[in-house]
């Protein structure tokens, strides 16, 4: 797990492309999205969607901003969307290699070996679990190639990772 | 002993005025609205634009953030926004971040949601089901859709985004995320307070918040500017407090260096005084009494009875003989005052009469205050002047006699002046009338513009074009719009307006709402409408039941009014649409500019009785029109009463004249002053005329009519100075001020009274001098 966190504090802050599928229960097909993630060093993360529609998804320490392609700008508290902070909270400290943090209100469970590791993610709180199931990452090194989120109604969502070009 | 028993009555008078006034004041409601130019029963239209002047949506709060980069100025707006949200003086502030649906504040229209949108007969056919669907399906795939899926599989036809669209409040450009002006030099925000726009504690208690949580970004070298309607009431309430404060103790200072200089005996000031503040005091209470409210117009007008009350004292003491008691002085001078009093009194009596409500509360208040001074001056004053208090050694005697005479040797050169300019201001007058209402209250002029700017930036309409739509109830009146919109929507297509927004858009009529209930198909209908599409994109229909038990409860729910609304957020943001007055509902339709006039005249008038069109601003300028009209027509009647009452008193038409003509002429002088300087005239300049008049005749008494020969000729012009130089100097200060209703009477009167001392000196006759 250190071994893990080292990696990840080491990792460059570079351009990541993503495609996430949303499954929604009862939605036979997912929906499919493509873009890029960033990183900034100030702990700031951001998700430009180029796929299907244009928008971009910054997220701050408890806040978030929508950038949707007409210009508008929608910024809101995290406060009154429980998943999206939880998630975002456990990425953002994930990257940073935060593992103790995490660890405060999930189980982690690692498994796997550097070149191919997985770590689950349990809430501990049953409020948590309410909304949240688990979330699995997995990755190569200090590098995340796959997350994914399930939902407490059956959503789920699978993020694959890669290093732009 | 004597002399100790009279120093006990002034202390015990003087803690008598303050007493009255700490008892008096708290229980005025002092009003600073638009009401002071309505008629005494004013038309609905006449309403509605006191309703917008003071605006609909009372308790907005504007606030503009400039002096630094676009980006600072929005980090600024963001951080003051925010701090505002907690500090709970707010139902809503805005700078322009849009924010996520609150489902929790929009449950009534969620839940009325086929009822409130077009529902049309192919809204739910299943080919139209099927294109809703896939657009629901595109949505969850952003960042809004994906937090709201729950909702939008709920409602795939869309009605809650076309919901969101109408009732989200539109505001000004986007820059960095936040409302600025068009050079993005200013950020915009607009916030709406708990406390009510009239509620000025409440007021002053947001103004407190908003600066300091401005502070820091002031000390960044930031300009943070206020405004809204409650703001500027307060802005008003201090500036008219300040100014009255500063202005009386400059004018109090000057008046009793004149009078202190004239006497040397302090206890003048408390002789003169008493009349002075009493009279107000009294007016004040009085229209009070009658009224129900003073507004703020007739009580600033109403200090000004302090250049006429100050003259009966003065007069009292000049005119006083070192073997006379005052009392006795009283008695000779009572003829002469009273009739002075009662001509003004006369005068703005006939004003009372007034069916203008502000005008009639100034005539009363003017009309009892001077009854008060008068009454104060001829039975209390002589009870505390000190038995040798007397001005017969002033030294400035031979100086007023010499210029007096000088005056009077050149009094046909000062006439003939007077009439060539009499002829040039003629040919200006008409030009000169100001029908601008902004120059008829008492914000300063940088203030006024100030909230202009932040108003337009803000794009806070300022509605200057309506159609008016009434009803006998709410449902009537949103009926007659929608029966309104289809020529509404041709005109915009023609380019008649702009745009227009009304309460019918928001909120439809309980028959529309009934109508589009009957479209909605039952639950085993729409689920077998529902089956082919949710095949066809791969969605359980087991995920679409909540939308199917919506829309049968949607049913047979009771259509939604207004009232449902309250308490939340949304009840205000249809109040600026839908008035409620008596037993009537005024629906407004607001226009976006440009408007073609004519075209909406006839649409209006082709719409029906109940529906046309209104140009607030024409409408405004028309009302003033009105009153101007209407306040010659009884400043005229109030002159003729006057001079009936003066002619009653002195019985010979000769010396009526004596004493009318250099008022006459003072008030013609000033008036032509006013014209060839170009300064705009309104109603206060007019107002100011009718007391140069009252002060003028007071003057001209003193050189006619048989018994005034009992005094020296010396002692009048003495009495005519120290009552001209005390009234000039309070009138000059009050012309200082940045209110331009106290600046207008100042300047009338300070000239109109150095005009009526010329007059009077003129008519000055020396030869009639006779001593007791």
């Amino acid at each position: 797990m250190d071994q893990l966190a080292v990696a990840l504090v080491a990792a460059p802050l570079e351009r990541i492309a993503f495609e996430e599928r949303r499954y929604l229960p009862g939605v036979q097909d997912p929906i499919v999205l493509r873009g890029y993630l960033l990183r900034s060093g100030k702990g700031k993360l951001e998700k430009h969607v180029q796929y299907p529609v244009v928008e971009s998804f910054i997220v701050d320490i408890d806040s978030v901003e929508i950038r949707g392609v007409n210009g508008s700008i929608t910024r809101f508290n995290l406060d009154g969307y429980p998943v999206l902070r939880t998630v975002t909270a456990i990425f953002r400290d994930f990257l940073a290699g935060s593992l103790q943090r995490i660890r405060k209100d999930f189980v982690l469970n690692l498994s796997g070996h550097e070149f191919a590791w997985t770590l689950g993610v349990v809430p501990r709180d049953a409020g948590i679990l309410e909304y949240l199931k688990d979330m699995q990452l997995e990755g190569q090194g200090g590098r995340v190639r796959r997350v994914t989120i399930k939902e407490a109604d059956g959503a789920r969502t699978i993020m694959d990772l890669a290093v732009s070009q | 002993m004597k002399a100790l028993r009279r120093l006990w009555r002034l202390v015990a008078t003087v803690i008598a005025i303050a007493g009255l006034g700490v008892a008096v004041l708290p229980g005025l409601d002092i009003r600073l609205d638009f009401s002071f130019f309505l008629p005494q029963n004013p038309r609905p239209e006449h309403l509605l634009i006191v309703d917008r002047l003071r605006d609909t949506a009372g308790g907005i709060v504007l606030i503009g953030i400039s002096g630094d980069s676009a980006e600072t100025i929005a980090s600024a707006s963001d951080s003051i926004t925010e701090a505002l949200v907690k500090s709970n003086r707010f139902t809503a502030i805005a700078n322009g971040r849009s924010i996520p649906f609150d489902l929790s504040i929009a449950q009534p229209l969620v839940e009325s949601r086929y009822l409130l949108t077009d529902t049309r007969t192919d809204t739910f056919a299943e080919h139209n089901l099927l294109t809703s669907l896939q657009q629901r399906m595109t949505s969850l795939a952003s960042a809004h859709g994906w937090i709201l899926r729950d909702l939008l599989l709920r409602d795939p036809t869309g009605a809650m985004e076309e919901l969101i669209a109408q009732w989200q409040v539109k505001g000004p450009n986007i820059e960095h995320g936040v409302w600025m002006n068009d050079d993005a030099t200013r950020a915009i925000m607009i916030g709406r307070t708990v406390a009510s726009a009239t509620d000025l504690d409440g007021q002053r208690d947001v103004a407190d918040v908003i600066n300091q949580v401005a502070a820091k970004w002031k000390d960044r070298g930031l300009i943070i500017e206020i405004s809204g309607p409650g703001i500027l009431a307060l802005n008003s309430s201090q500036i008219i407090r300040v100014e009255m404060i500063v202005l009386s103790l400059v004018g109090t200072l000057m008046v009793t260096v004149i009078l202190f200089s004239a006497f040397r005996d302090p206890t003048i000031l408390v002789v003169v005084g008493l009349p002075l503040v009493m009279s107000v005091l009294i007016g004040a209470v009085v229209v009070q009494l009658l009224f129900g409210h003073v507004h703020g117009i007739a009580l600033t007008f109403g200090a000004t009875l302090a250049g006429v009350a100050i003259d009966y004292p003065l007069h009292l003491a000049v005119h006083r003989h070192e073997k006379e008691s005052p009392a006795a002085t009283a008695a000779h001078l009572a003829k002469p005052l009273m009739l002075s009093a009662l001509t003004t009194i006369g005068g703005f009596l006939a004003i009372a009469m007034a069916d203008l409500q502000g005008l009639a509360q100034l005539g009363t208040l003017t009309a009892v205050g001077m009854m008060a001074a008068y009454l104060l001056s001829r039975w209390v004053m002589p009870w505390l002047v000190p038995s040798g208090m007397g001005a017969s050694s002033w030294r400035g005697r031979k100086a007023v006699t010499f210029v007096a005479t000088h005056v009077r040797k050149s009094r046909f050169l000062l006439l003939g002046l007077l009439c060539i300019c009499s002829v040039g201001a003629l040919m200006k007058i008409e030009s000169t009338w100001k029908n601008d209402i902004a120059d008829l209250g008492v914000l300063p002029f940088e203030v006024r513009e100030r909230d202009r700017i932040l108003r337009e930036e803000a794009g806070v309409p300022d509605a200057r074009y309506i159609v008016i739509v009434r009803g006998q109830d709410e449902e009537q009146v949103l009926i007659r719009q929608e029966e309104l919109r289809p020529a509404l929507i041709a005109a915009q297509e023609n380019g008649a307006i702009a745009s227009f927004q009304m309460a019918a858009d928001l909120l439809p009529s309980i028959a529309t709402q009934r109508a589009r209930q009957r479209l909605l198909p039952d639950s085993p209908e729409l689920m077998a409408r529902l089956m082919a599409p949710s095949a066809v994109l791969g969605i359980d229909i087991a995920v679409l039941v909540p939308f199917i038990e919506d829309v049968e409860t949607q049913r047979h729910r009771d259509p939604l009014r207004a009232r449902d609304l309250l308490p939340s957020p949304l009840a205000w943001r249809l109040e600026p649409f839908l008035r409620k007055e008596r037993n009537q509902v005024t629906g407004l339709v607001l226009l976006g500019s440009p408007v073609d006039v004519g075209a909406m005249e006839a649409l209006a008038d082709s719409a029906g009785p109940e529906v046309f069109f209104l140009d607030l601003r024409l409408q405004v300028s028309r009302l003033l029109e009105d009153y101007r009209r209407s306040a010659i027509r009884w400043l005229v009647v109030g002159a003729v009463v006057g001079f009936a009452i003066l002619f009653l008193g002195l019985r010979r038409f000769g010396a009526t004249l004596r004493a009318a003509v250099p008022a006459g002429a003072a008030v013609v002088a000033t008036l032509v002053f006013l014209v060839l300087c170009g300064i705009p005239l309104t109603l206060f300049h007019f107002l100011g005329l009718l007391l140069v008049g009252g002060i003028g005749v007071d003057y001209a008494l003193f050189f006619s009519g048989h018994h005034l020969r009992y005094f020296q000729h010396g002692q009048n012009l003495q009495s005519i100075a120290l009552c001209g130089a005390s009234t000039i100097t309070v009138f000059t200060t009050l012309a200082f001020s940045n209110t331009p209703v106290l600046h207008q009477i100042g300047l009338t009167v300070a000239f109109g009274i150095g005009c009526a001392m010329i007059a009077t000196f003129a008519f000055y006759r020396p030869k009639i001098q006779v001593s007791p």
